[in-house]
């Protein structure tokens, strides 16, 4: 048996306590690498960087919480950036925890000041998949009578100019499942589209 | 009969919405977007018709005495509390939140990086050097690990050159075809369905 056999054949609880290793260590003692910011990642940020105040976008939260880790960071970010910006957001969902997720994401700024319903709204989860994408995107108040806090579309002032994704100026998804439902959805109504992905 | 209707209700369905997506017909902008409204309701529908029968098979599986009894009584104690207090007390309640927070949220989260581990051991069995395709295997997923990670840049600034073109060519490529053929497969499929040459949907097999 040869070196390299042998190391294939390695029991897999030595491998675990490795990558265990691999974790801790830079945890209790960070290395202090640069991260670098990928050209994806800075296209991203210059088009929402584009976007006027007063200007609508909708973002879509395809998150669950067991991919929330990957995911959220990145959406608390460019919540930030938008918000910093005074853009409005209207928040729709097609994951089940997604209403939830949107509330912990709005609630921070509703505490200094920003207003629910005028700066952002949770429409929340819709079930359906795909076919809920498709179903807000022709008529967003038809798909969403009312918010996730009860509240009727008709008369939340942030949708007053908004009835389908052709209304904002972008769109904007962050899921845990995959991006190909949002493209073949969205792309029709020729608006910009960001995504922000779970790493596969 | 029994066969006859759904299937030409999907065909109808299924063509209708063909035609909404493909065609500029105004006609029928509206009766798409209500079939499509239907499917959003007959979506949330069936969540409701699942958790009814999930509930009603591990009721059956505790009356049966069988010996996983204890998992299908955690199981119903932990959806009704959940639903109880979520329609009941809000879903901004304490009871609610403690549930969401500290119970599924931390349990989601633990399952989901549980599989960084079986994905280190399978990585470890599947990179090994057998012939020239397993090489490229090797040597693509090394310097895409290198490209992604900061250490690899910090080594050398290549790596994330190299890295990013393996993904946007190599990766590409190799998707693309997977998804042309996968979708020409679904065309396939979708007018097999619609035109009822197969009712597998129904429970019968093709004809």
């Amino acid at each position: 048996m040869d070196f390299f056999e042998k190391l294939g054949q390695i029991d897999n609880r030595i491998i675990y306590v490795l990558f265990i290793l691999a974790i801790l260590i830079p945890l209790v003692t960070p290395l202090g690498l640069p991260v670098s910011v990928s050209q994806h990642t800075k296209q991203a940020y210059e088009v929402i960087d584009s976007l006027q105040p007063g200007d609508t976008v909708i973002i879509d939260i395809g998150i669950s919480y067991s991919g929330a880790g990957d995911v959220l960071p990145q959406t608390v970010a460019m919540l930030k950036h938008l918000m910093s910006k005074d853009v409005n957001v209207i928040f729709t969902g097609v994951q089940m925890d997604s209403s939830k997720i949107i509330e912990d994401l709005i609630k921070p700024y509703e505490e200094v000041g920003k207003q629910y319903g005028v700066d952002f709204c949770n429409l929340g989860y819709l079930a359906g998949g795909e076919n809920a994408i498709a179903a807000y995107a022709k008529d967003l108040k038809k798909a969403y009578p009312l918010d996730f806090r009860g509240n009727s579309t008709d008369i939340l002032p942030i949708l007053q100019n908004v009835n389908s994704v052709k209304d904002a100026k972008m769109f904007i998804f962050f899921s845990t499942q995959n991006a190909d439902m949002y493209v073949r959805q969205i792309s029709e109504y020729r608006v910009p589209i960001v995504g922000g992905l779970i790493a596969q | 009969m029994k066969n006859i209707l759904p299937i030409i209700i999907a065909a109808i369905v299924g063509f209708l919405l063909l035609a909404d997506f493909f065609l500029d017909i105004p006609a029928i902008k509206g009766p798409a977007a209500e079939v499509q409204d239907w499917g959003v309701i007959l979506a949330a529908f069936a969540l409701a018709l699942a958790t009814i029968n999930l509930i009603g098979f591990h009721i059956r599986q505790i009356g049966r005495k069988s010996k996983d009894r204890i998992h299908s009584l955690i199981l119903i104690v932990g959806l009704l509390a959940t639903a109880i207090s979520g329609i009941f007390m809000g879903t901004d309640s304490a009871i609610f939140d403690f549930i969401f927070r500290s119970i599924y949220t931390s349990l989601a989260a633990a399952f989901y990086a549980m599989t960084a581990f079986h994905l280190a051991s399978a990585s470890y069995r599947a990179f090994r050097l057998k012939n020239p395709l397993s090489a490229a295997l090797i040597v693509s997923g090394v310097l895409l690990m290198l490209g992604k990670a900061p250490i690899g840049e910090n080594i050398w600034s290549g790596f994330p050159v190299i890295a990013n073109w393996i993904m946007e060519v190599v990766n590409v490529a190799g998707s693309r075809g997977i998804l042309i053929s996968t979708a020409i497969g679904s065309i396939a499929m979708a007018l097999r369905v619609l035109t009822g040459i197969d009712r597998s949907y129904l429970g019968s097999g093709s004809e």
